[in-house]
């Protein structure tokens, strides 16, 4: 299975193209970094006007945890489509090239196989989160320093210490690992049916599409679906943020997510297995 | 002499398509087994089911005596294949691409044993370019080098020399050879082309529309002494029943309900056989002795003038 596994990150690593997810995430950090670091102070006074008309606020706002918070906000949105980009190449890009049959002529398992594909498009995942932390985390800390984290909400103002941070991106991190596990599943499960990388990447970003305006949506016939969507569940890592975090609510989505990814990947090896290779 | 591939009536269906319809056969240790027919025959088809990649809606394969479902990946590990095209990782080297299905296959080799497998099929010199600039025939080389990696027993190669140029395709035959002869391996090897198997086959089978038409040694096969006689008679099916009865039964062919009976018969036997159905009572229509498997192959192939192009 190690071998296996070697092997499938191998491949996926010697792809020039896995390689524009790693550049577009730090080009729109760095670029967000760049414009907060030249314009940011004017653009805050700007946004904390409401609540600086009654209050003072003391202190560095602008610091390296808020721009991270920031990042976070704007790229967990679109980091789903970098994700399928590798998770839905999987097995449909493989039939694509061909190799896929020659893959399945060798003593190895299809479950094996498959369990492999998945563990490789999943630490992909991983390595690209990771590499998001480094730039949104690190470097907004080395960039803007750190500071009390505000974070205006819709009905309140959240203030947290700055000893009191930096766990909570770590569970952030972790919590959105498992999002993008559960999308990455999901691109990995339509790679079963296709011969042709573009169909599960486009269908990926578009059941994620239709799924978050549903979960959205404050309409009666959805709301009994809304809580079993996993888009419902994405922006779980915000929970980390809110004081006390709510962790119920939190393991809850976390659960939901996990049950998606169960089911994703076992449906995709249970079509798999049954699967004639004809590509 | 064991048995290698033990195919008991095979059958595969594509919703309402019969690509392989009750299709048994052996293949022994030690044949260069060659799968003869036209396109759309059901070759690669019966391949893909050897293979595991395409599961059969009836019938059991064993290999080298083992169940292909129950011991998929104890065989699997004695089989190399190219199935088609030689379809590899582009993006990769000839050396990675080797390297990579060699561990896939079980062997942990060293480089230079890789480069020797490289060497064999002769595209050493170009082991570390990006396989997507080879040309046709160097991936076809370094397909069979990728095949024959983990030195199996039983070599499976579906239409092995397409895409070739003349060299190409002369190199390759000659690999076979090879394999066959002075390494005493198995090969299974399909093709569309009549001259490709008799070239490379000591046996051979006939598939046409996914039934088997004609099977044995291509020497007996090709024997220009031997005819296949094809009688149409008035009442084919019952015709078959009244031979099927008589001596004559070991020169019948099986019937597959459609068309003519076909009766292997030397030379000197058809007035005897012709004698013989009318004593019978057999209402014979015609009867048109076939001078060679040849025309008994450009009989079956609809795509005529190919294969007598590719023939002569």
């Amino acid at each position: 299975m190690y071998t296996l596994l070697q092997i499938e990150l191998f491949k996926i690593f010697k792809q020039p193209r896995t390689y524009i997810a790693f550049v577009a995430i730090a080009a729109i950090v760095l670029l967000i970094q760049l414009a907060l670091y030249v314009d940011g102070e004017k653009w805050l006074a700007f946004g904390m006007q409401p609540l600086t008309n009654s209050f003072t606020i003391e202190g560095k706002i602008l610091n390296g945890y808020l721009v991270c918070f920031f990042v976070l906000q704007t790229l967990l949105i679109h980091v789903p489509l970098l994700i399928a980009l590798v998770a839905g190449d999987m097995v449909a890009g493989e039939a694509n090239l061909g190799t896929l049959r020659l893959l399945v002529t060798k003593p190895i398992g299809r479950t094996r196989l498959m369990l492999a594909k998945f563990g490789a498009a999943w630490i992909y995942t991983l390595l690209l989160l990771f590499w998001m932390g480094i730039l949104a985390l690190l470097f907004s800390v080395a960039l803007f320093g750190t500071g009390d984290l505000i974070i205006l909400k819709s009905e309140e103002v959240v203030i947290l210490e700055r000893t009191d941070v930096l766990w909570r991106y770590f569970a952030a991190f972790g919590f959105a690992a498992l999002a993008m596990t559960a999308v990455a599943a999901l691109a990995f499960l339509l790679s079963v049916f296709a011969e042709n990388a573009i169909g599960p990447i486009v269908a990926t970003m578009s059941v994620v599409i239709v799924f978050t305006i549903l979960s959205t949506l404050d309409i009666p016939l959805f709301n009994a679906i809304k809580p079993w969507l996993f888009t419902s569940h994405m922006i779980g890592w915000k929970g980390f943020f809110d004081n006390p975090v709510h962790m119920h609510a939190i393991t809850k989505s976390a659960l939901i997510l996990i049950l998606h990814v169960i089911v994703f990947v076992g449906g995709a090896i249970f079509i798999f297995r049954r699967k004639d290779l004809l590509s | 002499m064991a048995s290698i591939i033990r195919a008991r009536a095979l059958s595969k269906n594509f919703g309402d398509i019969k690509a392989v319809d009750d299709l048994s056969f052996t293949v022994e240790e030690g044949d260069v087994y060659g799968f003869l027919g036209q396109n759309g025959a059901g070759k690669s088809t019966t391949i893909r089911m050897l293979l595991d990649l395409v599961r059969p809606s009836a019938g059991d394969i064993e290999i080298m005596g083992m169940n292909l479902q129950r011991h998929r990946k104890e065989i699997l590990q004695q089989v190399g294949a190219i199935i088609e095209r030689p379809d590899l990782y582009g993006y990769l080297s000839g050396f990675e691409n080797i390297s990579l299905f060699a561990r896939l296959s079980g062997r942990q080799l060293r480089r230079e044993q890789l480069m020797q497998q490289l060497e064999k099929v002769g595209i050493a010199d170009r082991a570390n370019s990006k396989v997507r600039t080879y040309s046709q025939g160097m991936k076809q080389r370094l397909g069979l080098a990728v095949a024959l990696v983990h030195d199996p027993q039983l070599i499976i190669l579906d239409e092995p020399t397409n895409g070739l140029d003349p060299q190409g395709i002369a190199d390759i035959r000659q690999l076979i050879l090879h394999l066959s002869r002075d390494l005493k391996k198995t090969v299974l090897v399909s093709s569309h082309l009549l001259t490709e198997v008799e070239v490379l086959a000591n046996r051979m089978l006939i598939l046409d529309k996914g039934r088997k038409k004609v099977e044995g040694t291509v020497a007996d096969l090709l024997d220009p002494s031997k005819m296949v006689v094809e009688l149409q008679t008035i009442d084919n099916a019952a015709s078959f029943e009244i031979l099927n009865g008589t001596p004559w039964r070991e020169k019948l062919h099986p019937f597959t309900g459609l068309g003519a009976l076909l009766i292997s018969l030397d030379r000197e036997q058809v007035p005897a056989f012709t004698a013989s159905a009318v004593q019978l009572g057999i209402g014979i229509l015609s009867i048109q002795p076939r001078h060679s498997l040849e025309n008994y192959f450009l009989s079956l192939t609809a795509d005529a003038t190919h294969v007598h192009a590719a023939a002569n």
